[in-house]
């Protein structure tokens, strides 16, 4: 398999090769093991070429685990009725275990508005993070600026340990 | 008597003087002198105005405030050569934020973004309050101007500031995932 350099960042950003081919990373000026090789590499389609040292890239057993999605059959999955509802109509529906929150049962359509921001965390990537903040939290940053409302109480007991 | 540097360890909550973040409108200090006690204060309502007046290479004397309150160190700071160290400030829980449910309901389930509730643990110096770290806005404050060590945070602890901060401050964390695999 060979890389045009486009179709290698492509590849490396997306953390794990296609089904089949095995990923190359560039590995600087030197050639560091025995598994590394020189190879002349297409800039683009005008026929130009640069020679880039590679050596193999181990792809991650996390990344891959943690990008490959688990198809269950619906037939396997049983919610009650007033929760598939829920769904049905955009809603999400929050399953808890000992009053803890423990899965979320959102609609496929819901999900493709996240999917990306769930892909670029679970990679290691920057996610902006005002997109993971709502509205309540910027309000809460706004009163917590200025001021902490509960904080002398607490500094006179401090001081009088 | 600042708060000595060898209880500045990474994780400790202290009080310090921290700083009001400033804005416009600005007042900067007009003095005859360096040294000159009597002064006055000139107001400038937008940075625009202040950029005409600042000559290059000025420092201008500004008017901010500062309040004592508590902060979570996030470096380690017992080494005397390093003037500042990297804090996040630790504000009380409030009825009104208690009320605000997405907000309270995340940060009391530990799957906020960006803050962590104390308050559990004695030792988190909160007094038994609820209190939490809010690590979306860090900044440093001079060694000198932390008064006392008031409480710690373990090791596991600051594992979820750690996360936090990754998300907080935007950092990329996926070759680091790639080398653990």
């Amino acid at each position: 398999m060979q890389y045009t350099l486009p179709h290698l960042i492509e590849a490396i950003e997306a953390g794990a090769p296609a089904p089949g081919e095995q990923l190359f990373k560039p590995c600087g000026g030197r050639i560091k093991d025995q598994r590394a090789h020189t190879q002349s590499v297409p800039l683009d389609g005008s026929g130009r070429t640069k020679s880039v040292n590679f050596c193999q890239k181990r792809p991650s057993t996390a990344i891959m685990t943690k990008m490959t999605t688990v198809i269950v059959p619906g037939r396997q999955v049983r919610l009650p009725a007033n929760a598939r509802e829920a769904v049905a109509s955009h809603r999400t529906v929050e399953v808890r275990n000992h009053d803890k929150p423990v899965y979320y049962v959102i609609h496929a359509d819901d999900y493709a508005v996240v999917e990306h921001l769930l892909q670029r965390h679970r990679r290691g990537l920057p996610v902006p993070v005002t997109d993971l903040l709502t509205d309540e939290d910027f309000a809460v940053l706004a009163e917590e600026r200025d001021l902490d409302a509960g904080f002398d109480a607490g500094i006179l007991a401090a001081w009088e340990r | 008597m600042p708060a000595p540097v060898e209880d500045l360890d990474r994780g400790t909550v202290c009080l310090a003087l921290y700083p009001f973040t400033f804005g416009f409108p600005l007042e900067t200090i007009q003095r005859d002198a360096e040294d000159e006690l009597v002064a006055a204060l000139e107001r400038f309502d937008d940075i625009a105005q202040i950029e005409k007046t600042i000559a290059s290479g000025s420092v201008p004397e500004v008017v901010t405030k500062l309040k004592l309150r508590r902060v979570l160190l996030l470096q380690t700071g017992t080494d005397p050569r390093q003037h500042d160290v990297l804090v996040a400030r630790i504000t009380s829980v409030t009825e009104t934020m208690r009320a605000r449910r997405q907000f309270y309901e995340r940060l009391a389930g530990g799957r906020h973004p960006t803050s962590l509730l104390l308050g559990a643990e004695s030792r988190h110096g909160t007094s038994g309050r609820e209190a939490f770290v809010n690590l979306i806005n860090v900044s440093p404050v001079a060694k000198n101007a932390i008064l006392r060590r008031v409480g710690f945070l373990t090791e596991e602890e600051m594992r979820e500031v750690t996360d936090r901060l990754i998300t907080s401050l935007e950092i990329d964390i996926s070759h680091r995932i790639g080398e653990s695999s």
